[in-house]
This record gives C-alpha cells, sequence and structure tokens, in this order.
C-alpha cells in the first residue's frame, strides 16, 4: 500500500488529468485499472489521480482505424462487437491467455502499455495489429507509434488517451509460453502478415517478454519481403527468428531457453497464419 | 474522504483513507467474507462483484468504487436457506477449510450469470484465478456443475 | 490369528456416508469465522522487523525514531525477552527437534528472521515503525546450500551454548540418524545387477491461503487468551508456558476454523510476538503475516538428495536397497530428525521382501528459511528415490516397471523389521499390515488409466510424445506410543451431545469425521453431535492435527468416550423403565426393551435424570495411543505429453487409488486424497522456490510460485479402495498425507517413458527437459 496519500483525485477530462500530474510528478500516479498501482509501496506517492470518469472506456470506430479508449479493460476489449468484426478471433483468443477473469474485468489497455512491461501479452497484441497511441500532454494530442512513447523522458510523458488501430487487411496470429496457466509469459510472439495472394507485402513480427519489453524483429521483417508464402515459410522463419533473437535471462528462464521459445512460437504464429491463407 | 457503496443492497456512507483498497473497506464494514490472502491480485481469494462482474478488492481502490454495486456471498441466500450455489458447494464437498470459498461462490455467481450451462471447460477457464490449495478443483467442478442445474431447474 | 480386512468390510448407519461439513455451512456463507474475523477493542497491532541478512549479528538496535511515531506503544528487542532456548516445533514432549531457537536473538539465520516486535495503535503505525527501527549488523558468511553446510570453511550456524539436542553443531549436522539390516554392501556386490542413482527433491512451500495469523489477550483473571491459526494447540500453550515461564494454568489457546495448513502451522510462528506484547503492555494484541512473510519466514519442506543403490536378480526380485540422505532444515532444526527417518521408515517397508537394507543420512543447517513439517513428511521425498530407482531397475533388467513393484511389494499379514528400528526420533513399534489392499489399488488404477492398452512414442503431430509411469506409496496413521487424542462427550436434555474434541480441524473436515463415528457409536444422526474442538481450556488434550492422526487416534478416542456414554445411556433407561440391561438396546435417539417392547426417548432419559429421578450428567472422556500406525497404501498413475520442441510437460491424466480403511466420510477422505495428489503435482511440475545469491527467497507471492491452477491439470480421477483395518475406529486408517507422496514419481518415471530422459531433480522443468532432449538429439 502507498504508505503517504493524501490526495486521491478523480477528474472528469484528460485535460484536468494532465494538469494535476504536471504539479508534481514526482509526488503523483495515474490510476487505471488498480493492479499496479495497489502494489506500489513508494512513500514518494502523495496524490492518486483516477482516470475512471475520464470517459476513456469505449471503442469507436472512426473513419480509417479503431479507436479504443486507454481505460478499456481486457475483458471488454476482447467481448467488443466491433474487434470481433475487425479482427476474428485473434483478440478474443490472445487475450484470453492473459491472467484470469477477474484481472482482465480490471486491466486497462493504457495501463498495460504505460508501465513499460516486459511481459505484458497485451503490448505484444497490440504492437502485432500496428497499433498506435494517441496522447495528450504538453504538445496537446498526438499520435505516437509505442516505441516512440518511451522515447519521450518519463518527466514529459503524456497521457495515453486511446490505442488506435488502423484498418488493414492482415493476418494475425499470436502464441504465448508459461510454465503454468496462470503465469506471465516466459516469451510470447505475436505475427502480422499482410499477403497480397501468396505475396509476403510486409509482416510484424512482434516479440515480448525477452525479458524485455515487446519489440519488432525488423530484420527478419524485411527477409520476408517479397518471399512467397509457401509450406516452407513457417521453417523459414523459424530459423530467422532463433538467428536474429536478442533475448535475456531472468529467474523464469535463460537467454537461450527464451531463444529456442521464439524460434518455435513464431513457426507455429506463421503455421496458424499459413492455415488460414493456404 | 468519504465515499457511498452499495453493499448486499445495504448502502455504507464510509470514511477511508485516500489510499484505501476496497478488502480492507469491506472487512471494516463487517463483511469478513472477503479474505485477505496474497494480497497482490494473484489468488482471488478476495474477488466481489462489482457493479456484476468479478474483480480482486486486494486491487481496488475504494475510492473508485464510490457509487457502485458491490456484491459479497454475505448477500447470497436468504435467512437459514442457502443460495443454490452454496447448497450445491456444501453438497459435493467443494469446500475444505473454506477460505477461498466466499470468492469463489461469487466469481461462480457471476459465471452462472453469463452462462448458465456451463462446460468443465468453462467452468476450469473462467475460474482458473480462484486458487484453492486443500481440494484440488475436482469437487469444485462438480459443484459448479451443480449448481447450474439447480439454478436452471434441472435439479431439486 | 488377527483377523484379515474382508471379514469386516459392512454398511453403517451414519459412518461412510457423505455427510455435509458440520461447519460446511458457515463456511459457504462466508461467516466471520477465522482468527482475524474477529474484531477487538483497544487491541495493538504487531509488525515484526525482519533481517534483509542470511547470517549477522546483531551489534545494536535503535528503536528512538520508531518510538517517535504517533501510535507507536512498544518495540521489544531480545532484551526485553526471556532468554530461553526452545524449539518452535509442535511436537509431543519432550520434543525430538533440537532446542536452537530464541523468540529474538543477537544472531539472525536467515533472511527473513524476527530481530524485534512493534507494537502500534494501528497497522499503518506499526507498518512505519518496521522501517524506522535502526538494526547495525555484523555480517557472517552464509551458507546457502546442503554442498556447502558440512565444509570445513563453513562457518557454524548454531554456536550457541544454551542450545541442546543438535547432533554436531559444529559441522551444522542438526540430526542424523543410520540403521541397517543385515549386510547391504555384500548383497549388492553379489546381486545380478546393481544400479547407483542419486534424486533430489526441493523444497516446497505450503501456500495455505490463511497466512498465520494470532490474536492475544488478558482475560478477566489475567490469563494469557491466544486465539490461533495452529494446528497444536496443546503444543503450543506447553511451550508458550516454558518460554515465558508463566504455568499451564495461566494460558489458554483457542483454535477457531483455520484456513489450511499442510504442517505449515504445525509449529509457533505468531502466538510468541503476541504473547509477549500482551504481556508487556498488558493490551490485546494481533499480528497477521503478509504473503511474503508466510512463504520467507515460517517453515518450508526439507530438500532432501538421496544416493540410492539397489541389486536384484535377474527375475526381478530385489535383494537389496541403501539410501544415503542430505537433508536441509535451513536456519532451525525443526522436525529435523523426524522428516528424515520418515523419509526412510515410510518408503523403505514397501519392498519387505529384500535381504537386506540400510538407511542413513544427515539433517544439515543452512542459511536458508527453516524448513519444518510439511504433508508426506520426508516420505515424498524418500518415494522419489525409491521408486524411481525401482523403475530404473526394471528397465535395466528389461522387465515391466510395475510388475517389479508388485512383486517385491508389501502384502496384508506382513511386517517390515523397519517398524520396529524406526519410528520418529526413536524407535518405532513391531507390526504386522493388518489391512492392505495395494493391489486392488493397482489393479483400479490400471484400469482407470488405461494402463493394458497403453501407448507410447511420438504422437501423430510428431512433436510431442506420451508416456505412462506408475508409483506405489504408503503413510501412517498417526505415531505408535506417541500420538494421543481425548474426547469428553456429555448428554443433553433435547438427546443432543457435546462432542469435544482437542483434535484440530484445519479444514481437513475433522470435525465432521468425528462427529460421525460419535452419531454411529450413539445411536443418532449427525446433527445431533455438536462439535467443539481445541480449546485448551474446555476440550481434553489432543497432540494435534498431524502425522495422519487425527481419524485414526482421535477417532478411536471418540469411540471410547461415545462407547462409555452409550452404556451410561443404557444404565439410566434400565433404571428408568425397570428393565434388566441385557434386555436394552439402542435404536435411533431411543433405547428399546427387546423383551416388552418398552421404549424411552434419549430426550426422556436425560430430561429425567437432570430434574427428577436418579439425577446426574451423563458423559465420559475416552483416548486413544495407538499401538501401531496402520499403513495407508495407494498406487498411482500418470500419463503425459511431452512438447519435444520446447519441453513443456502436460499432464493429460493422473489416477491415484488409496486403500485408507473405511472413510468414514467418503466425500471429505476423497478430498483428502484429491487435495494432496494436486500438492504434489504442483511440487512435481510448478512450485519452484528460488533464492537471491544472498539467500533471499525471490518467490514469496504466487506471481513468482506458481500453485497448480485448475488449468493446470487434465484429467485427475482419486478413488478409494475397498478395505477395513482392524485396529481403527470402525475400520478406518488415514487418507491425509499419503495423496502427495507419489505424483513427484510416477510423474517422473512417465516423463521417462515419453521420453527416454530421466529427470532426478524435482520439480521438473521445461527448460531443463527442452536441453536434455536437445543435447540427445546432437
Amino acid at each position: 500500500m502507498l504508505p503517504n496519500v493524501k490526495e486521491f483525485i478523480r477528474p472528469e477530462t484528460v485535460q484536468e488529468a494532465y494538469a494535476l500530474l504536471e504539479k508534481n510528478r514526482k509526488a503523483t500516479v495515474l490510476l487505471a485499472g488498480g493492479t499496479i498501482v495497489s502494489q506500489m509501496r513508494s512513500s514518494n506517492i502523495e496524490t492518486i489521480v483516477d482516470l475512471r470518469k475520464t470517459g476513456l472506456d469505449k471503442i469507436v470506430q472512426k473513419p480509417d482505424e479503431i479507436a479504443a479508449g486507454a481505460m478499456v479493460t481486457a475483458e471488454q476489449f476482447r467481448q467488443d462487437r466491433l474487434i470481433a468484426d475487425r479482427y476474428g478471433d485473434f483478440f478474443y483468443d490472445s487475450f484470453g491467455l492473459i491472467g484470469n477473469w477477474q484481472l482482465r474485468n480490471m486491466i486497462t489497455l493504457g495501463g498495460s502499455i504505460a508501465p513499460r512491461l516486459g511481459w505484458s501479452d497485451i503490448t505484444t497484441c497490440l504492437m502485432t495489429v500496428g497499433a498506435s497511441l494517441l496522447v495528450y500532454g504538453q504538445d496537446d494530442y498526438q499520435t505516437l507509434c509505442i516505441g516512440d512513447y518511451f522515447q519521450i523522458p518519463s518527466s514529459e510523458r503524456p497521457i495515453i488517451t486511446h490505442i488506435i488501430l488502423p484498418d488493414e487487411d492482415w493476418r494475425y496470429a499470436f502464441y504465448r509460453f508459461a510454465r503454468s496457466a496462470f503465469d506471465i509469459a516466459t516469451l510470447n510472439m505475436g505475427i502480422a502478415m499482410k499477403l497480397n495472394d501468396r505475396r509476403i507485402v510486409s509482416s510484424r513480427i512482434v516479440c515480448g517478454s525477452r525479458p524485455m519489453f515487446p519489440a519488432r524483429m525488423e530484420s527478419v521483417e524485411e527477409s520476408l519481403v517479397d518471399l512467397n508464402f509457401d509450406e516452407q515459410t513457417p521453417g523459414i522463419v523459424r530459423s530467422l527468428v532463433y538467428d536474429n533473437f536478442s533475448g535475456g535471462s531472468n529467474m523464469i528462464a535463460s537467454s537461450e531457453y527464451r531463444n529456442h521459445l521464439a524460434s518455435v512460437l513464431a513457426e507455429r504464429a506463421v503455421k496458424k497464419i499459413g492455415e488460414i491463407i493456404l | 474522504m468519504k465515499i457511498t457503496i452499495n453493499v448486499n443492497g445495504k448502502t455504507h456512507v464510509v470514511k477511508i483513507e485516500s489510499a484505501e483498497m476496497l478488502l480492507d473497506t469491506l472487512r471494516r464494514l463487517g463483511y469478513k467474507s472477503v479474505h485477505r490472502s496474497c494480497d497482490s491480485a494473484s489468488c482471488s481469494s478476495c474477488t466481489v462483484l462489482l457493479d456484476g462482474n468479478p474483480v480482486l478488492s486486494c486491487c481496488v481502490f475504494s475510492a473508485t468504487a464510490d457509487g457502485r454495486f458491490v456484491e459479497t456471498v454475505e448477500g447470497l441466500g436468504s435467512g437459514e436457506e442457502l443460495h443454490p450455489i452454496q447448497k450445491a458447494f456444501l453438497e459435493e464437498g467443494a469446500s475444505q477449510c473454506g477460505y477461498c470459498i466466499p470468492s469463489l461462490i461469487m466469481t461462480t455467481k457471476a459465471l452462472l450469470a453469463v452462462e448458465p450451462d456451463p462446460t468443465e471447460s468453462e467452468i476450469r477457464e473462467m475460474l482458473v484465478g480462484n486458487i484453492c490449495r486443500c481440494t484440488g478443483y475436482e469437487a469444485q467442478t462438480r459443484a459448479v456443475k451443480k449448481a447450474s442445474r439447480y439454478l436452471r431447474g434441472d435439479e431439486e | 490369528m488377527t483377523p484379515l480386512a474382508e471379514e469386516k468390510i459392512r454398511e453403517f448407519n451414519v459412518v461412510k456416508k457423505n455427510t455435509d461439513k458440520v461447519d460446511g455451512k458457515a463456511l459457504v456463507s462466508g461467516k466471520p469465522v477465522y482468527t482475524d474475523d474477529f474484531d477487538a477493542r483497544d487491541e495493538l497491532q504487531v509488525k515484526l522487523v525482519r533481517s534483509p541478512h542470511a547470517h549477522a549479528t546483531i551489534k545494536s538496535i535503535d528503536a528512538s525514531e520508531a518510538l517517535k511515531i504517533p501510535g507507536v506503544v512498544a518495540v521489544l528487542t531480545s532484551d526485553d525477552l526471556p532468554r530461553v532456548c526452545f524449539t518452535r516445533a509442535g511436537q509431543g514432549y519432550p520434543e525430538p527437534s533440537p532446542y536452537d531457537t530464541f523468540v529474538l536473538d543477537r544472531r539472525v539465520r536467515y533472511v527473513g528472521e524476527p530481530v524485534a516486535i512493534v507494537a502500534a495503535e494501528t497497522e499503518k503505525a506499526a507498518t512505519a515503525a518496521v522501517k524506522a527501527v535502526k538494526v547495525e549488523y555484523e555480517l557472517l558468511k552464509a551458507v546457502l546450500s546442503m554442498d556447502d553446510a558440512m565444509k570445513p570453511s563453513a562457518p557454524t550456524i548454531h554456536p550457541e551454548e544454551e542450545a541442546s539436542g543438535i547432533f554436531d553443531a559444529e559441522r551444522n549436522i542438526a540430526a542424523h540418524f543410520e540403521m541397517e539390516i543385515g549386510e547391504t554392501e555384500k548383497i549388492l556386490k553379489d546381486c545380478d545387477v546393481t544400479i547407483s542413482r542419486t534424486y533430489h527433491a526441493n523444497t516446497q512451500l505450503h501456500a495455505m491461503l490463511e497466512p498465520h495469523v494470532s490474536r492475544s489477550y488478558l482475560d478477566p483473571n489475567n490469563r494469557l487468551v491466544i486465539v490461533s491459526s495452529t494446528q497444536v494447540p496443546f503444543h503450543a500453550r506447553r511451550i508458550l508456558s516454558r518460554i515465558f515461564n508463566i504455568p499451564i494454568s495461566s494460558i489458554r489457546v483457542i483454535k477457531p476454523r483455520i484456513g489450511g495448513g499442510f504442517g505449515g502451522k504445525q509449529a509457533l510462528h505468531t502466538e510468541q510476538y503476541v504473547a509477549a506484547v500482551t504481556l508487556a503492555t498488558r493490551r490485546p494484541a494481533r499480528l497477521i503475516f503478509t504473503r511474503e512473510e508466510v512463504s520467507m519466514a515460517t517453515n518450508i519442506r526439507h530438500e532432501m538428495q538421496y544416493e540410492v543403490k539397489i541389486g536384484a536378480s535377474k527375475d526381478g526380485k530385489i535383494r537389496a536397497i541403501s539410501m544415503d540422505g542430505v537433508s536441509n532444515t535451513g536456519a532451525y532444526g525443526e522436525h529435523a530428525l523426524t522428516t528424515l527417518m520418515v523419509s526412510g521408515s515410510k518408503t523403505l517397508p514397501l519392498y519387505n521382501k529384500v535381504e537386506a537394507v540400510r538407511f542413513s543420512g544427515n539433517v544439515v543447517y543452512t542459511n536458508l528459511p527453516p524448513a519444518g513439517a510439511f504433508r508426506g513428511y520426508g516420505a515424498p521425498q524418500g518415494l522419489f528415490a525409491l521408486d524411481c530407482i525401482v523403475d530404473e531397475l526394471a528397465t535395466e533388467l528389461g522387465l515391466d516397471p510395475l510388475t517389479v513393484k508388485e512383486m517385491n511389494s508389501i502384502r496384508e499379514g506382513e511386517s517390515s523389521p523397519i517398524f520396529k528400528l524406526m519410528g520418529e526420533g526413536r524407535e518405532g513399534v513391531e507390526q504386522i499390515v493388518r489391512s492392505c489392499k495395494l493391489q486392488e489399488c493397482i489393479d483400479r488404477g490400471k484400469e482407470l488409466i488405461g494402463w493394458e492398452k497403453r501407448s507410447k512414442g511420438m504422437l501423430p503431430d510428431s512433436r510431442r510424445a506420451k508416456g505412462y509411469g506408475c508409483a506405489i506409496a504408503m503413510q501412517g496413521s498417526g505415531i505408535a506410543k506417541i500420538d494421543m487424542g481425548a474426547a469428553t462427550i456429555k448428554m443433553n436434555e433435547d438427546g443432543s451431545f457435546n462432542l469435544l474434541i482437542g483434535a484440530t480441524d484445519i479444514g481437513t473436515g475433522s470435525d465432521t469425521a468425528l462427529a460421525q463415528i460419535a452419531a454411529e457409536v450413539l445411536h443418532v444422526t449427525v446433527d445431533k453431535i455438536i462439535v467443539y474442538s481445541s480449546d485448551t481450556d474446555f476440550t481434553p488434550f489432543d497432540t494435534g492435527a498431524y502425522a495422519s492422526s487425527t481419524t485414526y487416534v482421535s477417532g478411536n478416542a471418540v469411540k471410547a468416550a461415545a462407547e462409555k456414554v452409550r452404556m451410561q445411556i443404557l444404565q439410566g433407561a434400565s433404571e428408568i423403565l425397570e428393565e434388566p440391561l441385557p434386555n436394552l438396546e439402542l435404536t435411533l435417539a431411543e433405547v428399546h426393551s427387546k423383551e416388552t417392547g418398552k421404549t424411552i426417548s434419549y430426550s426422556d432419559i436425560c430430561t429425567q435424570l437432570f430434574y427428577t429421578f436418579n439425577q446426574r450428567q451423563i458423559g465420559a472422556t475416552g483416548s486413544f495411543v495407538g499401538e501401531e500406525s496402520p499403513i495407508p497404501f495407494m498406487a498411482t498413475f500418470a500419463e503425459v505429453e511431452v512438447d519435444m520442441e520446447t519441453g513443456q510437460i502436460d499432464l493429460k491424466k493422473l489416477v491415484s487409488v488409496a486403500d485408507c480403511g473405511t472413510p468414514i466420510n467418503p466425500v471429505q477422505a476423497l478430498g483428502q486424497l484429491e487435495g494432496g495428489t494436486m500438492q504434489g503435482i504442483g511440487w512435481a511440475l510448478f512450485e519452484n522456490v528460488m533464492y537471491s545469491q544472498t539467500g533471499r527467497m525471490l518467490t514469496t507471492d504466487f506471481f513468482t510460485y506458481k500453485v497448480p491452477t485448475r488449468m493446470d491439470y487434465g484429467e485427475l480421477i482419486c478413488e478409494l479402495a475397498e478395505s477395513y483395518e482392524p485396529t481403527g475406529p470402525y475400520g478406518a486408517k488415514s487418507i491425509a498425507e499419503i495423496g502427495i507422496d507419489s505424483p513427484i514419481p510416477a510423474i517422473a518415471n512417465a516423463l521417462y517413458d515419453a521420453t527416454g530422459i530421466r529427470l532426478r531433480e524435482a520439480p521438473f522443468k521445461s527448460e531443463k527437459l527442452l536441453f536434455e532432449i536437445l543435447s540427445r538429439e546432437v
């Protein structure tokens, strides 16, 4: 429990929330689903700014994209009609592997990305579908890709208000490996492919829980451009991922093990994409 | 600060500390069925229904529950009469030490509200967060199935 | 000759029926029944200052800043407490565990060891005070593995002169045991096949959901009252009396409902601290542990490693076994000797036809969390080694492992010299196995797993490999000639009975099983039995809930008390009805004359005896101590699939069939078996305790320590074999522990069957398995 909190504020607009954050960043924490903030023990935090009333809990279709509010919960997102229409079972299935029902009712999209958790399946999945972030800060609203958001120094970092999901006709697959059913991923892997007939036009290979923050394997993506998708493709991706993996060791697994898992999960993900198109 | 919460149909106006957790508030109000075990969102012993959805009260800030509806197992059944879910849990021996049971019963209630006739794999998937160290889960699966039959009127 | 099992399997009125738990309605209703559910006025909240170092001496403690925090009432250090050396282990007296512990010491021996006690008006103030207490340490070299403990360079962990009962303090050996029957080495040399292997079972956390908690206060007569989540209220009273030098008559220990124990509450973890605060301040006090404290600073399972040798003739007859072990007791020697002995005494008699057998081991101190009692109590560690080496031997001989286990294992009417040689902490007792349905367990298990038609090898997807394994196990029922239980029954004028028992229901359902035994004797329905358990002021003595003792030991005590009460009811009826005793019999809540047909209800008998006729109280106390410890048996079968590309182990199916004699309450008995089995599955596959390089436990929550969930296994089938133990209450023996013994070896054997790789360190990890698979492919 945070021992020195003196104020719990429930602003009704993002602008108000940002102003509160700016007042004293070191002593302020933004509250989304609560699963992270409830575990904090810092005695520096004196103000909690709750984003619950800021209206960021809706999923809306815009002209070329879907905008999901940062306070949308994982369960709400995976059960959403718009998301199902656009992505089929991709999010329903992959978010279904996250935590458990209770946690999915609490954890939010924005709250999963903002703490920069290496093991977040949500972040990997969102990066796989090419999501970007709509953020509000000193430069008003702007759109950033997830990686760029963390380039901003934490002392100036804006508030994530929406996850922007582009309209695109790609194929997606996600796999995670964990030591047990309720465990953070030892490694997770999301793969997206844009195909023209059988030709790979473009792809996203996103590997998370390495244990570092999810990252795209751009050299693998480049090697795949213009390849014809056939029975050999999963094996090719497997060896490319194996050769290009960069990860680390921690108490959950060694880097060598993760390297193997990354290549195997990538192969399986590509096979699954193959099942859809072949 | 002061919040107003409705627990099992009863309205409480309660003074809380800014960073207080719903688990602490509920226990202070006398809802002792809400159990503290891991205190870190990983065992589900503190599950309550918040506006009908199962959540972990050990990581819900009480202030965010202001104006909302909370359900705990104290609200089930009437007088001496057990709720069908409670009855099924008792009959199937689904409770040993009982510490995880109130939260499991509430999660089951939420499950049966969205899926009145769950399969064994749905039961396991939806209740996976509810850790039980005593029973080995088998009797609990039998109990949830029995409860669903009770509630659907398939079994007296 | 003693009657054997088949002769007495039968049906009963109340016993062997699925009565609802007597506390079940309260539990499913979420009633306030646990220690922390009771609010108290003016109560101090207690927190402990804990050591961040694995091994250090305390140079100074400065509490002045902490005492300035508003609401902080007291900070107690070792200077404020009596320096009494004791063991926290809740065992019979005198305890077989060394006296090597102080409530607070000037030396710390593991990360998390208490250094000072803080008491404040609020939990928040207590937490702040813990941070504000300044402790200056002088660091000592720490021993962080079993291998290092006995090295000449290792520091001595227990140099204190007050300690007693340590086998060899200078070499960090808390306990040692060895025994031999026959000439083991000679026969091993003479065998057609002899193999030697080493197996290592790592520690495990109890992870009971209710944290350790106790409350204390002084009653109006200034007696110290402790309400505690404990498995051993009577031992707690005795130990507190010794520590604080107050008479047993001035202490009352109350056990409310308990949220799980598994051995983890068979020691004093919180009681001494609240008692210290209440005695110092004269105020009520409460201490509830955080999950981190439960994990790193109570007790854990003894990590054990066994080097095993086994020799057999070509036809599979096992001729000699030798087990040489080392056990890690951590910073303190709680249950050190006894868990070591049980790892031999409750495994080796399975193979009673050997010509020679040898068992020896050292239990060593390390600067890791203290190990203690944990379901199985050494037996699963020993069985991992023993069952797997029999499996490996069979492979070596080209025989079916199950056939080798069947042909060499103990049977009804047989005995083993080990029963006499190895007890718990001392010599055991001679006994023959009066009931043993091991073969029936095996046969039924084979049927349930599909043993005869099993197919192993790669599945059609050519990435998963399937395999099957089996293991057989035994336990005991209480500690013979040590565990004693007592029960008092008194009759009320509505024909109900109060059953007062020292036996400690920690969630097992023992209150219900014991009520059923009383109801069976007294010819009433279970609702007529009002159970009150474990309050040292109001219930008779019982050693406590451990060693699979309650149904057998306390159950026999309840039966004895009920039989006395039954006689008194008949006597009362005889006086009232003016009929000779031999004419009378009990029917449901009535006494009936076979001669005259006259009938009188229990209610009438008791009402008259209370108020109008030959006035007196019907009531009696019975007690029981086992002359032997009847053995439950079990066969376990596992079906696994291994993902050969990731090493992921998928437990598809696990079957355990146990012989526990008569199941007093079949649903509850099955629940014990299923629960124990699941803990065994957890230990085999998921529950991995990790430490930092400085000895701090890293796996203190359920994100890092993986208790199995309901999605972590495929099918689990547990069944009970029909059996009857002649010395047990209505034929019962124990079921509480045995379930945990066999999943590790059964799964290890199945993994070998699937992959050809033999894992000899539990828990079995996917990463390790994958690299074994890869190294073999190269």
